[in-house]
């Protein structure tokens, strides 16, 4: 008996987005520090739509100790740590991440507007970046989150755009300031797209006195982060016109699927590669099926498909990406 | 359980397994041995490497942080591996609740681990605590090399000693020593390292678990020449080198120090090495 195969031909889903120039092959990043080359066997060539480096600066800017991480209810309390100077970046770390061929943004910290235009200037002849993400939480001279001031925002955004012709995200914190405000000031000073937002600061302690160290502060993230993140990217969409890139607390494809919903045009994960090293390929995959289950054939009509109301069924069950 | 002789894999890479658990089993107070199927990492792993383990319950999001375990003894011909810890805190506490038939994801295996020489003339083990169970699979490779090998494991009291119906079982020349019985004193393991020198050779010392046994061990090898080589352990997060958390205090960044997750946790030190420098 000859058994007849039909062959049904189903049209993969398009995950591709923009960033203004800049031209992702699907919506997910990791998050700035939340990525190395040790992550190679799980996300090979083209899983990722962009590299994110950890936060460069012009110079060594504190000795050195091990980053601090500490478990809370619901998520991690993250630790300042020495990152790379420029010459670690060039030297070291992008020829390690030319493998996973994805468009390299690297994270800039300064604690003024002449240090991050010296950083932009200096890496803009370097070939293998694609472009800036300005890390607003870095603590400018007098401590404060560079954030934290609406015009600081413009004047550190404007001082990176004016020396580099290379696309500029805007990392945004909500530390001390109001996002919309942020948004409207990372626009006004030249951003290719904001990243909604970088994670804030919170503490741990331990009352009976057995865990070192007793007090540990930190940068809260993972999944405890998610609801704000959320409430933060829609107000931000509703007030600039140029993309938003979502973080905070994205464990699985559904996290991400909300942040792309309520209008960010892609999304960044951190801790949850921590979690499990597979993580961002696992929401890659999530994002697809869940596009192919709604009948939705591009990821651009799920991006803002709340605002707009055409979002509203019943959630399908979705593949989680961890556990 | 035996371990067989390991063939250099022709790929180290770690990797990810949902492993099913075969056993569970408590070992001394608070602490257990965990047995998991899992043939990718048992027929990958080398002595003084370790696993990330997955302490969240399927499905569940926290606690966030895989913890790390040094891999105790592994059968690549049964395809399981094992580990011991204590329970500490709630990561460990979970992971004591798991019944055979549960799944854990380990990650692994991970670092750089013990270095038998060529040209080995015996081999010296100091543990103590924990720190002896990532001795055990480098004792099976020196027993099945014959190489002269002493053991010594060294606890705070008796029911805290690990490892010596495993050592014994190999035919290793084993000490115990323990606080509560004053034989875990430094001058009184030292001269018990002095009689080991009487009636074997010694070019190998491989210490975990105690900075000052590291120190005496430091001392002894520089008297004769000999390497020591220390399992270091740290605090970790990702276990793959990007997060920082084990980086070794020096200048650079964190990525750009020495991590004991990727250049560890085994560090050798030559005699003429100050052990301050392996950190913690």
């Amino acid at each position: 008996m000859t058994f007849e195969r039909r062959t049904r031909w189903v049209v993969e889903p398009s995950l591709a987005v923009e960033l203004g120039s800049l031209k992702l092959a699907n919506p997910v990043m990791p998050a700035s520090g939340c990525f190395g080359p040790g992550l190679a066997p799980w996300l090979g060539p083209n899983r990722l739509g962009a590299l994110v480096t950890p936060t460069v600066s012009l110079r060594r800017l504190r000795p050195g100790g091990p980053r601090c991480l500490v478990e809370t209810g619901g998520g991690l309390l993250v630790g300042d740590a020495a990152g790379p100077t420029v010459d670690d970046l060039v030297d070291d770390l992008l020829p390690k991440y030319a493998p996973f061929r994805a468009p390299c943004l690297v994270s800039l910290g300064g604690g003024d507007s002449s240090e991050l235009g010296a950083l932009a200037e200096r890496l803009s002849g370097e070939r293998d970046i694609a472009g800036f993400e300005l890390n607003l939480a870095f603590r400018g001279v007098d401590g404060e989150a560079l954030g934290s001031d609406p015009d600081r925002v413009e004047r550190m955004v404007r001082a990176v755009v004016d020396r580099s012709e290379l696309p500029v995200l805007a990392k945004l914190t909500s530390e001390g300031v109001s996002i919309a405000d942020a948004a409207r000031a990372g626009e006004a000073g030249g951003a290719t797209a904001l990243t909604v937002a970088a994670s804030l600061p919170a503490l741990a302690i331990d009352v009976t006195g057995q865990q070192a160290p007793v007090a540990a502060s930190g940068y809260l993230c993972g999944p405890a982060a998610r609801p704000l993140a959320l409430a933060l990217v829609r107000r931000v969409v509703r007030v600039v016109s140029i993309p938003v890139v979502g973080v905070g607390g994205v464990s699985t494809a559904r996290d991400a699927v909300e942040l792309l919903a309520v209008g960010a045009r892609a999304v960044q994960v951190g801790t949850a590669t921590l979690v499990r090293p597979d993580a961002m390929a696992r929401i890659v995959d999530g994002i697809a099926l869940f596009l192919r289950q709604e009948g939705i054939g591009d990821v651009r009509d799920l991006i803002g498909s709340l605002e707009r109301g055409s979002i509203g069924r019943a959630t399908p069950e979705g593949p989680r990406a961890t556990g | 359980m035996n371990a067989s002789e390991l063939l250099p894999p022709a790929e180290a890479r770690p990797v990810s397994d949902r492993a099913e658990v075969l056993a569970n089993e408590e070992v001394g107070p608070l602490t257990f041995e965990m047995v998991l199927r899992s043939p990718r990492i048992a027929e990958r792993a080398q002595p003084g490497q370790f696993v990330m383990v997955t302490a969240a319950r399927d499905g569940g999001l926290t606690p966030v942080l895989p913890r790390p375990m040094a891999l105790y003894d592994w059968d690549p011909d049964a395809g399981a591996v094992s580990f011991v810890y204590r329970v500490v805190g709630e990561g460990t506490h979970l992971l004591s609740m798991r019944q055979p038939g549960a799944q854990v994801e380990l990650l692994g295996p991970l670092g750089q681990g013990f270095t038998v020489s060529p040209t080995i003339r015996g081999a010296l083990l100091i543990g103590r605590g924990l720190g002896v169970c990532s001795l055990a699979a480098l004792a099976v490779r020196l027993a099945g090399r014959q190489v002269a090998t002493h053991v010594l494991v060294s606890a705070r009291r008796h029911e805290l000693l690990l490892g010596l119906p495993f050592f014994e079982h190999l035919g290793l020349e084993v000490t115990a020593v323990t606080d509560q019985e004053g034989t875990s004193l430094l001058p009184v393991v030292g001269s018990l390292l002095e009689q080991v020198l009487d009636v074997q050779p010694l070019s190998q010392l491989f210490v975990a678990g105690s900075r000052r046994l590291l120190d005496l061990a430091v001392d002894l090898a520089a008297s004769i020449g000999a390497e020591v080589q220390v399992f270091q352990t740290a605090p970790m997060g990702c276990g793959l080198g990007y997060c920082g958390s084990c980086a070794l205090d020096g200048p650079g960044a964190v990525q750009a120090r020495r991590l004991v997750c990727r250049d560890g946790p085994v560090f050798r030190l030559r005699p003429s090495a100050d052990p301050r420098m392996v950190g913690r």
